[in-house]
């Protein structure tokens, strides 16, 4: 049989994608098609982040990439651009997610915006070196700010619905 | 791989993950280079995946939809009223619209000109939305399988949308005026200027390249000029409408706010008007007189028209 580890981690990497992919869905279903409205927060990287800092043995790095990719192709963006941020983003914040796990919860939120407007000013810079298309500044600094608002939630959320609690003393099974 | 060992903090892992996003970036490079291959892949994953979720994204689209309209049940009482408005105004336009056809029937039995039978379209239900605020497009249920080809103009029933750009096997991606990425070339009518309408991701797209600003006055009717020969021309655009930062936009006659079935307009490369000579036959040097009998009466008489002259 399958240990109850391995099989956790599996659960959750699938719940993970799960979640992703309704997000993913959601933000293609025709509601209101050409009606331009505010650039909503991008709830797929906050989910990501919040999953790398809480159960960063469930989300692998080709988890990630896939799913990233596979949005990319969807949302008609540059094919593998997002994917590769979404890739450096996560690695940074899992790289970190030891130091972190011991503080309050303000100070993570700080840093993660601070990583969420890393990634969108590469992206926007990344787009400039290679005479892509710049979306207007105003939205895209609009994004950032719900995403950034929306991270709280979207923690919440994940601690009350899926177990996604912060602290855990007893699964430190890793070394340093 | 490098997830599964406990120890992820390893030299290799990073190597690992720096190879993936180096890899992911080649995928970013491979788009750059060659662009058309690649949004032909785009094109061919949509078309695998996108239409097989059609029986979940339906029924949670309507059920949105019915909501929306049970929300419309509160002001029915302003509806009500507004349409009453509305149906007033109507009835005098219905007179004048009358009063046209008559005399349009007249001019055209007149000229007895046959109206360009070419213009056919093909219909289509809206899949999904673009799913980005930075990007104004939506997806089709019909593409190459239907003839659908790049480039084709698409309406609703009130005016134009957007153009194809992108053409899967069964599905089709329209842009959107509003998009930041599209320009149609179109006329101004009662001055009859040309201009450039640009999407900006606004709702009313600007018109740029307008030779005489000052000749035009909001409220005048845009249509699509066919020039570059992509576009059919007089297509319904919308209406110049003045900003208030002063420059002049176009406030669509398409309802965008309910894009559901759209029609895709086909263009027939015939139109390209590549060789006047064989459109309009040049006159004999040696005839003086009145102007050409009708074309039957020249056949009876034996004297054959030049071919291009009747291929339309």
């Amino acid at each position: 049989m399958i240990d109850p580890a391995r099989r956790r981690r599996i659960l959750g990497q699938a719940l993970f994608a799960a979640l992703f992919l309704a997000i993913l869905f959601w933000r293609l279903l025709p509601l209101a098609p050409g009606r331009i409205g505010w650039p909503g927060p991008d709830l797929a990287l906050c989910l990501a982040l919040v999953w790398v800092l809480r159960r960063p043995e469930q989300v692998s790095v080709l988890t990630v990439a896939l799913l990233f990719l596979i949005e990319d192709i969807l949302l008609m963006r540059p094919i593998g651009l997002g994917a590769a941020l979404a890739v450096i983003g996560t690695e940074a914040a899992r790289r970190r997610e030891q130091r972190w796990r011991e503080l309050p919860f303000m100070v993570e939120w700080l840093r993660v915006a601070m990583l969420l407007g890393l990634v969108v000013a590469a992206n926007r810079i990344l787009l400039a070196v290679f005479f892509l298309p710049l979306p207007p500044l105003g939205q895209v600094v609009l994004q950032l700010i719900a995403t950034v608002a929306a991270y709280p939630l979207v923690a919440w959320l994940a601690g009350r619905a899926f177990g996604l609690a912060r602290a855990r003393a007893d699964r430190d099974t890793r070394h340093r | 791989m490098a997830r599964k060992g406990p120890d992820y903090a390893t030299p290799v892992r990073r190597i690992l993950v720096s190879l993936l996003v180096l890899a992911l970036l080649a995928v970013f490079l491979f788009w750059q280079i060659d662009s058309p291959r690649a949004e032909r892949m785009r094109a061919a994953f949509i078309d695998r995946f996108v239409p097989s979720f059609d029986w979940v994204m339906a029924p949670v689209t309507k059920v949105s939809r019915m909501v929306a309209g049970f929300q419309s049940y509160a002001r029915l009482y302003e509806q009500n009223q507004e349409l009453r408005r509305e149906l007033q105004k109507m009835s005098a336009w219905k007179e004048a619209a009358v009063q046209l056809e008559q005399e349009n029937a007249k001019l055209l039995a007149q000229n007895s000109v046959r109206i360009d039978p070419a213009l056919t379209s093909v219909s289509g239900v809206v899949l999904t939305d673009s799913g980005t605020a930075f990007r104004q497009s939506v997806l089709l249920n019909v593409g190459a399988r239907d003839g659908i080809v790049d480039g084709w103009a698409t309406m609703d029933g009130l005016g134009l949308v957007g153009r194809i750009s992108g053409v899967g096997q069964s599905t089709s991606r329209v842009m959107l005026l509003t998009d930041p990425s599209s320009r149609i070339p179109v006329t101004i009518l009662p001055s009859g200027q040309h201009a450039l309408l640009t999407g900006d991701n606004t709702a009313l797209p600007a018109l740029d390249f307008i030779e005489s600003p000052e000749n035009l006055r909001p409220g005048d009717r845009v249509v699509s000029s066919g020039d570059g020969g992509v576009f059919p021309p007089g297509l319904p655009v919308g209406q110049v409408a003045l900003a208030s930062d002063g420059r002049l936009r176009v406030r669509l006659a398409a309802d965008y706010g309910r894009l559901e079935f759209l029609r895709v307009l086909r263009s027939h490369p015939a139109e390209q008007l590549s060789d006047n000579g064989m459109l309009i036959p040049p006159p004999p040097a040696d005839f003086i007189g009145p102007p050409m009998p009708p074309l039957d009466q020249l056949q009876e008489a034996g004297a054959e028209p030049p071919d291009g002259a009747r291929d339309d």
